[in-house]
């Protein structure tokens, strides 16, 4: 079973990504913030992030650089789930491997099956 | 060859057309996950859930489409505009009604609240309908997460030869120049109101397009320390002669 801490802004569509992976066994917090999602990693380290970019309280770059700078949550793989597109984001390569984010989907074209193979190439599942 | 206003104009509604065109993703998305879901867990108890999920869904969807249309119709025949004594009181009450839906969804409380003496307005009544639904559902689906429920309130009050209406939230997302900033950024900027986190505030921007049309404009407004957006709207003036 793997911990994933998903960040959304939007709690309706939070509640279709958690039962998906609660139904393929992890256990899942939500945070809908920047400063939630520090919190609840605090709380309890991840064993991966699912990341919306637009959130109210921070940018989601900005949330990522700072997520980053703490040695502890280096290693932790992020996966970007985001109504931003990575043409948005520019030089989005670049900003990937600096961030080290493991892997990107624009949400609107991402089904529950495909979030779910994202995440099982980068945590076992139990399931 | 276009005149400056009409070129401003014309803008103006491609910049609207782009915010709804973005903000339709969120429902229409949601509803996608939603079906698919249903597939994926085979769960009868959970069925029914979903099921009335996507139609809540597909209402808010619908709704931003069809406000947008009856903006444009108002905007388009304002020389001719339809204009009927309303009661807002009654208004409100129907737009409770039809938001409980959506914020049951998102646990959210619905009260109306109307004070003083009611008089009847002049307005468009599908144009208002319209607008206080959008407002309404773009408030449901920002209140905060907290442990308690949050709750939005439908409030109106007379105001000298006036009645303002109003939706009203538990926290103060829209001061005045964040909803200028607002006003001016929509259609160009993914997130023109920042602290509406997960929509881009396209219903608000449409509800202000309707009021624009019937000569008033939606402007953030505290009531009974809530805070939202309200209107103020004319009476109608044959009964103020009464």
């Amino acid at each position: 079973m793997a911990r994933i801490l998903l960040i959304e802004s939007d709690t309706l569509l939070a509640q279709s990504y958690v039962a998906a992976l609660k139904h393929r066994g992890h256990e899942v917090a939500v945070a809908t913030g920047a400063q939630s999602a520090i919190d609840a990693s605090d709380e309890t380290t991840p064993d991966l992030i699912i990341l919306e970019l637009q959130l109210a309280d921070h940018n989601g770059v900005e949330f990522l650089y700072e997520f980053r700078s703490y040695p502890e949550w280096r290693n932790i793989p992020i996966i970007v789930l985001s109504v931003v597109p990575p043409l948005e984001l520019g030089d989005n390569h670049v900003l990937w491997k600096e961030l080290a984010i493991s892997n990107y989907f624009y949400k609107p074209s991402t089904s529950l099956r495909q979030l779910l193979r994202g995440v099982e190439e980068l945590v076992t599942s139990p399931a | 060859m276009q005149s400056s206003d009409s070129q401003t104009a014309f803008l103006a509604d491609q910049f609207l057309l782009k915010a709804i065109a973005e903000e339709l993703k969120l429902p229409l998305t949601r509803i996608a996950r939603l079906a698919e879901l249903g597939y994926l867990l085979k769960d009868p108890q959970a069925i029914d859930g979903q099921l009335r999920a996507i139609e809540h869904n597909s209402d808010v969807a619908m709704r931003l489409v069809e406000s947008y249309l009856i903006g444009l119709q108002l905007a388009s025949t304002q020389q001719v505009l339809d204009l009927e004594p309303l009661s807002i009181g009654s208004v409100l009450n129907d737009t409770a009604h039809q938001l409980s839906g959506i914020a049951a969804e998102y646990g959210v409380d619905i009260e109306i609240l109307i004070h003083g003496k009611q008089r009847l307005i002049m307005g468009n009544l599908k144009g208002i309908k319209a607008a206080f639904l959008n407002i309404g559902s773009t408030l449901i689906a920002t209140q905060p997460q907290t442990d308690h429920r949050s709750s939005i309130v439908l409030a109106s009050y007379p105001y000298g030869s006036e009645m303002v209406a109003g939706i009203y939230g538990d926290q103060s997302l829209i001061s005045p120049k964040i909803w200028e900033r607002g006003l001016g950024l929509y259609g160009r900027a993914r997130q023109p109101i920042q602290s509406l986190s997960a929509t881009n505030g396209a219903g608000l921007f449409v509800a202000d397009t309707i009021f624009r049309a019937m000569s008033t404009r939606l402007r953030p407004s505290h009531h009974q320390r809530k805070s939202g957006l309200a209107a103020n709207l004319s009476l109608s003036r044959q009964l103020r002669l009464v």
